[in-house]
């Protein structure tokens, strides 16, 4: 069979969750375990034989993307194109609106992935799966989650042959501890049949689309047990930095580094990131480009982006240290833990609000946007720090704005 | 121990070069009446009638030799009855050599010898966990147990006999006191209260070993300040009333009980708790000198000598205060604790640097800033950052790249590598691992071994985890 995908990649209107750190970069470039969040998506369909395109829906715009589209034609050998949508209309809007474009060539289905999902997705699985299911017409992605959380997730009921039975987004009751990945495999002739509405009303694949398809009975899920998340908040990234960074063992893991400082666990570090020797990185780290880890520098459980500088003997845990932000010597940087409890099988990250019912900030990682300076000997607990703020005490359970 | 000489014993030993021995002319008579010869430890030494020539043989003026140490004496014994007189030989050392062998007479007539009692009192438990593990006097502060500062500040005045009021019993306070008391040539009495009695009932209580012609001490055990005990007491003699209060000044009096009192005599008007308006700045340091005549004011039974004693000599006229010159602080808790250090060794800079001594392991690479006490023992490694206001006890490791400011480390811990600790207390025997932020008045018991924590805030005393 022949395949195209769609990444279905928002706007800057999208993803205000993930402030600050999209203030300054679309979230999908946002790198995670040293990779843009898309490209996993990018690098995971290229291993798809059949699969001839890869599309950019989103209402950024376009120049944004060139570069990183650039490289990735040449990395993955791929065709990659950004297609801007004029208005947002709906999670369907853009593909309706481009249908002509993502169907030239006749492909015979085509791969629509939410660009906030993150996780190590069975795309051959699903060119298989849909390959032999001839009355299907869309393929969805299906993941367990606990009663409680399933309920902010589109909640889907399958027969014993991964019929759907019944699909409802986000239900205010519980219906089923089967979820939506928000990854979709949607044979061309439904996309071909799909149009906007006359009175310019958008429309959305999990309100619209695949309840009608469920209702119909063709449409089908495929269900996972592979590691998948979510990353609609800044406090998500590093969840998902630990287990793309496990992921790299199975197919890159020249990518890990082994050497060149004391490292624990799973680390990137990016070959242009200058780190003595002494210091102590891991597990979980990912240290973005001309990046520089001084002396005695200790770093676990965060992401270093690009050209920040952590000065000798400070101590970063649970933390992302924005692009060129300076962390003064024997400063200590840490946040709160934030993922799934491990206790729960199935738990999923919570996407919590910012503040506590009562008032009080949610724990969580600390965040430093980017052109941060922390100067020493200082400690900035739990606290979302905006770019281009020069701290020169501590701080604690704090937005500084 | 000081000993008293006259210039002819100097004169007539081998070898002797210069001694710690003070002139003092009663001796020398003494000596003249009642000695012909020694026969005396290691040497035979004539002593000769005294000539009165106060140059020494090898031409050192006598009263120049005050760095000496007395090492060891090998004998004393009593001379002749009539006199009570007793002898010793010595061995002098000046800069780690022996020098010579001395005598040293103990006069006939001995100094007046006055007494003292120190409110130790309970368990410590503004301090703990350290007191946890150890009685709080023998906490050290700057390296020194708390109650040795006071100790030997009292033996330097002549205080020959010290009582330690005490509301629990500490085996561990009896032993290691009574060896200190040893060396200081006072006799040591420990006063246990059955029941607690407040801060005049121990008086009462220890009523048999305070009487007498001369003035006593009494101190609290946590007050740390340069003990100019000499001074007070010609202060006290000069006024001959009942009882002396010191007095130090302090920037927040309404924290405090006032003592209002005349600037130019000293005579004490009355006390403010906790005034609310300014009255003073003037507060009670906690060391008092009194004569026995307090002794029959004080029944034995729960009484507070701030609150019931003290007002009713001021009111009869009794009571005068004495203006500490120099730096004073309670350090029973550890925000006072760490303030108090700074300004020991503040004082210590100034009056005798030498002592803040920074010890021989430090690596050169390691930067010491400010007023930094390091035992000889203890090893700072290379990159660390140490101080200001810094005290690190025997044998303590502070491994590389670590920073300690406004701390004191107790004896026999460990610091690991990049660690940093700030405005802290660490306990004895403690293993602070590696990237350890330690801060705001943070109290580390004894053992503690710690993985990564901070101090949280003002109230967190203990926090560690494995």
């Amino acid at each position: 069979m022949s395949f195209k995908a769609v990444i279905l990649v928002g706007g800057p209107q999208k993803g205000t969750r993930f402030r600050p750190l999209s203030l300054q970069l679309p979230k999908p470039l946002f790198p995670i375990a040293g990779v843009p969040l898309i490209e996993h998506h990018i690098d995971q369909l290229s291993q798809l034989s059949g699969l001839s395109e890869i599309f950019l829906l989103g209402f950024y715009s376009s120049d944004l993307f060139t570069d990183f589209i650039n490289r990735c034609q040449q990395t993955y050998r791929v065709s990659i194109r950004y297609l801007e949508e004029p208005n947002p209309l709906g999670t369907a809007g853009g593909i309706v609106s481009f249908k002509t474009t993502i169907l030239s060539g006749d492909p015979d289905a085509v791969f629509v992935i939410n660009a906030d999902v993150c996780g190590d997705l069975p795309i051959e699985d699903m060119g298989q799966e849909i390959s032999k299911l001839s009355q299907a017409s869309c393929l969805l992605l299906t993941t367990e989650a606990t009663r409680q959380q399933s309920v902010n997730f589109g909640s889907v009921v399958t027969d014993s042959n991964g019929k759907v039975i019944h699909y409802v987004d986000r239900p205010t009751t519980f219906v089923s501890t089967n979820i939506s990945c928000g990854v979709y495999l949607i044979k061309s002739q439904v996309l071909q049949k799909l149009d906007l509405p006359l009175n310019g009303d958008g429309i959305w694949l999990e309100t619209d689309i695949l309840p009608e398809l469920a209702a119909s009975g063709n449409l089908y899920a495929l269900h996972t047990t592979r590691w998948w998340s979510q990353t609609k908040t800044a406090a998500a990234v590093l969840y998902a930095n630990r287990h793309y960074l496990r992921l790299y063992k199975k197919r890159y893991a020249a990518r890990l580094c082994k050497n060149g400082a004391q490292i624990i666990g799973d680390v990137f570090i990016d070959p242009s990131a200058k780190v003595d020797p002494t210091a102590k990185i891991g597990p979980n780290v990912s240290i973005g480009p001309n990046a520089i880890i001084g002396k005695g520098v200790r770093i676990k459980e965060s992401i270093i982006l690009a050209e920040a500088n952590i000065e000798e003997n400070a101590c970063v845990l649970q933390c992302v240290i924005g692009w060129r932000s300076v962390v003064g010597p024997w400063a200590r940087i840490e946040g709160i833990p934030h993922e799934p409890n491990p206790n729960v099988p199935f738990a999923k990250m919570e996407n919590k609000p910012l503040f506590l019912a009562d008032g009080r900030l949610t724990p969580s990682l600390t965040i430093l946007g980017s052109d941060v300076s922390v100067a020493a000997e200082t400690i900035i607990l739990n606290c979302v720090v905006l770019p281009y703020k020069e701290l020169t005490c501590s701080y604690k359970n704090q937005i500084i704005l | 121990m000081a000993a008293w000489v006259s210039e002819k014993v100097c004169a007539s030993l081998e070898s002797a070069c210069a001694y710690n021995f003070k002139s003092s002319a009663n001796i020398t008579q003494e000596i003249d009446g009642s000695l012909d010869e020694i026969k005396w430890g290691r040497s035979e030494v004539k002593i000769e009638n005294n000539s009165g020539d106060k140059t020494h043989p090898c031409g050192t003026p006598l009263g120049h030799s005050r760095k000496l140490e007395i090492k060891s004496v090998t004998r004393t014994q009593n001379f002749r009855k009539s006199h009570q007189s007793s002898v010793a030989t010595c061995i002098a050392v000046r800069n780690g050599a022996e020098i010579g062998y001395g005598v040293s007479l103990t006069p006939a007539q001995k100094p007046p010898k006055m007494k003292a009692l120190i409110l130790v009192g309970g368990y410590g438990t503004r301090l703990r966990p350290l007191t946890l593990t150890q009685p709080k006097p023998l906490v050290e502060f700057a390296n020194k147990p708390m109650m040795l500062h006071q100790m030997e500040a009292l033996a330097q005045v002549g205080v020959d006999t010290v009582v330690l009021a005490v509301s629990y019993r500490a085996e561990q306070l009896e032993q290691e006191m009574a060896v200190h008391a040893e060396r200081l040539g006072v006799r040591l009495i420990f006063s246990l209260e059955e029941e607690p009695l407040g801060t005049a009932g121990p008086l009462a209580l220890a009523r048999k070993h305070l009487e007498g012609a001369d003035p006593f001490f009494v101190l609290n055990s946590d007050v740390i300040c340069d003990f100019p005990f000499r001074q007070m007491v010609e202060f006290h003699k000069s006024h001959g009333k009942e009882g002396t209060i010191a007095v130090t000044k302090v920037e927040e009096p309404s924290k405090y009980g006032v003592v209002v009192f005349d600037e130019k005599s000293g005579e004490i008007d009355e006390f403010v708790e906790k005034p609310q308006e300014y009255v003073g700045n003037k507060i009670n340091a906690g060391l008092y000198i009194f004569d026995s005549a307090i002794l029959d004011r004080i029944p034995l039974r729960p009484t507070s000598i701030e609150k019931e004693i003290f007002p009713a000599m001021a009111t009869s006229h009794n009571l005068y205060a004495f203006v500490l010159p120099g730096f004073w602080m309670d350090v029973g808790q550890p925000k006072d604790f760490l303030k108090g250090m700074s300004l020991f060794l503040a004082h210590k800079r100034a009056t005798a640097p030498e002592e803040l001594s920074t010890g021989a392991a430090i690596h050169e690479s390691a930067k010491i800033q400010g007023n930094v006490l390091v035992d000889p023992t203890a090893s700072v490694g290379e990159n660390c950052v140490i101080g200001p206001n810094v005290v690190i006890g025997p044998r303590v490791r502070i491994e590389k790249g670590a920073c300690i400011r406004k701390s004191t480390i107790l004896s026999d811990s460990t610091i690991a590598n990049f660690s940093w600790v700030s405005g802290s207390i660490i306990g004895r025997k403690c293993s602070i691992g590696s990237w350890v932020r330690i801060e705001n008045n943070c109290v580390i018991g004894d053992d503690v071994v710690s993985g990564f924590f901070w101090g949280e805030n003002q109230k967190t005393r203990l926090l560690y985890y494995v």
